[in-house]
């Protein structure tokens, strides 16, 4: 079948690039992006890569599903090119360990990817969108994020958020960031609605939106400064702080406003 | 109410959502999506006695799902007739799909389910949605930072069974009229619908808009006003929805083409 990918190196970039890859339902010998729906590569291929050590397989209880070992990402970064532009060290990831309940001893990841130009742009989007939001509509705003396989995943520590989206916050040790940042970047979308309410998160690769979770704006700022500090100096932190009108403590602390 | 009367009561009941629960815990009988409504255990004897109801399984809470075999609820369908001139014209119908992480309070029975979105045709439905469309195109052109806006729409949740039945212009009774979320994608010329499920999210796949705008024409004369079929001619004529810019974490068309799946993108579940 034209387009199926079968060379194994091909087929390792394949799944590198889509995260993971799902036995395609209706074919036995097809696998293909878990989320996009992109790329189509051989089962023999798969099965070659668990061999050599550069995928594991697994199960989402539905169909096979397969992610990149830590091996197959190292030799992916060697056999690819780098990447063209500038996406910056990934320092935490924003999401849920329990999204997909795939099968292996450790499960992935799939969050927001905070680096620090990720974080100050995401800023300057939720200005934007608090200030356009109407009574009647709510507004959209893009975010990066991504899915950690699992065996970079476990060795993320992280801290649940009090807010009851169950988003937990998982930093990124230094000696990781580089092969995180290596990592297939996928769009994310924020619902931002006028006033207190929370922020919702899907992930949007594919025909549909995943829901990832929901949170709070004060909790989302209070995340950002922790992991990025410096970005309480930006101007897009103290806008945001104050078109909350300071009324939520944290927040004001964090932006240095009195709480009225 | 006699007993034939209640049993059939009770079918059109189920019929609404086509699930029926036994929690094995109280050995109650419920129904329903959004709202459950209890249901009689005699009449519910007498559907299982008439071979009317099949199980789907069971979930770690003990309750037992259920539904009206093929047969029951075509004939529970099929015996809410309608006019022409009352018939229900559908802008969208298409099914919802669940994404997100269940918590300790999400119900399992329900998390299984999987709900028809239908949008009405009516005018003040498509009014808003080409009003909020068009002022998401405006916002985007102006700051490419707001890619699109949300906007509440009136809808229906059926069966997922019932989708036939609306193509055909059957009347279907619902199984809770709600308030959902249209997501206007104004960057990428595509809608998405969708609402909070039981904790978690239950959603559309992603529609292009020039399809889903080209649908307004199709439905009888008289059904939408002159002004909004224009509106939503003019609408459909944005170069931000003739020539919508394909984003690169969208589904492959090559992919499906080369499987020979028309995909979520290529299929069509608008219906008139």
């Amino acid at each position: 079948m034209p387009g199926v990918i079968t060379d194994p190196t091909a087929a390792l970039l394949a799944l590198v690039n889509q995260g993971a890859l799902n036995a395609y339902a209706e074919r036995e010998d097809l696998y293909w992006g878990r989320y996009a729906f992109q790329q189509l590569v051989s089962a023999t291929a798969v099965q070659q890569l668990i061999e050599l050590g550069h995928a594991e397989g697994a199960s989402d209880g539905v169909a096979p599903v397969v992610y990149p070992t830590l091996l197959g990402l190292k030799v992916a970064a060697r056999a690819q090119e780098p990447p063209s532009e500038e996406v910056g060290e990934v320092s935490a990831v924003l999401g849920s360990r329990i999204w997909e309940r795939a099968a292996t001893v450790t499960t992935p990841t799939v969050g927001l990817f905070l680096s620090q130009s990720q974080v100050s742009s995401l800023l300057r989007a939720l200005v934007s969108a608090r200030s356009k939001a109407s009574a009647t509509a709510g507004t959209l705003i893009l975010a990066t994020g991504g899915l950690v396989p699992p065996q970079l995943a476990v060795q993320l520590e992280g801290a649940v958020l009090p807010d009851p989206g169950m988003l937990e916050v998982m930093s990124v040790p230094t000696k990781l960031r580089g092969q995180l940042s290596s990592l297939r970047r996928f769009r994310f979308v924020i619902s931002v609605e006028k006033g207190d309410g929370p922020l919702l998160i899907f992930m949007a690769a594919g025909p549909n939106l995943r829901f990832l979770g929901r949170i709070s704006l004060t909790s989302l700022l209070g995340v950002l400064a922790d992991v990025h500090p410096t970005i309480t100096d930006d101007d897009s932190y103290v806008a945001l702080g104050a078109s909350y009108g300071a009324s939520d403590k944290r927040l004001a602390d964090a932006t240095g406003k009195s709480v009225s | 109410m006699s007993t034939a009367g209640s049993t059939q009561g009770v079918r059109q009941l189920i019929a609404r959502s086509n699930r029926l629960y036994l929690d094995t815990n109280t050995l109650q009988y419920f129904t329903g999506f959004l709202k459950t409504e209890p249901v009689a255990a005699a009449a519910v004897k007498k559907l299982l006695q008439q071979n009317e109801l099949e199980t789907l399984g069971a979930d770690s809470a003990g309750i037992v799902s259920m539904r009206l075999t093929a047969d029951s609820y075509h004939e529970t369908v099929m015996q809410r007739k309608t006019r022409e001139a009352q018939r229900t014209h559908w802008q969208l119908v298409t099914p919802m799909f669940t994404s997100g992480v269940p918590s300790a309070d999400s119900d399992p029975h329900l998390l299984q389910a999987q709900p028809l979105l239908g949008v009405k045709a009516t005018n003040s439905v498509l009014r808003r949605l080409i009003t909020a469309t068009a002022g998401a195109l405006d916002a985007f052109r102006a700051n490419p930072d707001l890619p699109g806006q949300s906007v509440p729409l009136p809808a229906c949740l059926f069966a997922i069974e019932a989708k036939e039945y609306l193509h055909s212009g059957e009347h279907v009774q619902p199984s809770d009229n709600v308030q959902v979320t249209l997501f206007i994608n104004a960057a990428n010329g595509q809608y998405t619908v969708g609402m909070p499920w039981n904790g978690l999210w239950v959603g559309t796949v992603t529609i292009a808009m020039k399809k889903l705008l080209a649908q307004m024409t199709q439905h009888p004369i008289g059904t939408l006003s002159k002004s909004t079929l224009k509106a939503g001619y003019r609408l459909s004529r944005d170069p931000l929805v003739t020539e919508r810019i394909r984003h690169p974490d969208e589904e492959d068309a090559a992919v499906f083409k080369s499987i020979g799946s028309r995909g979520p993108a290529e299929s069509d579940e608008q219906i008139s």
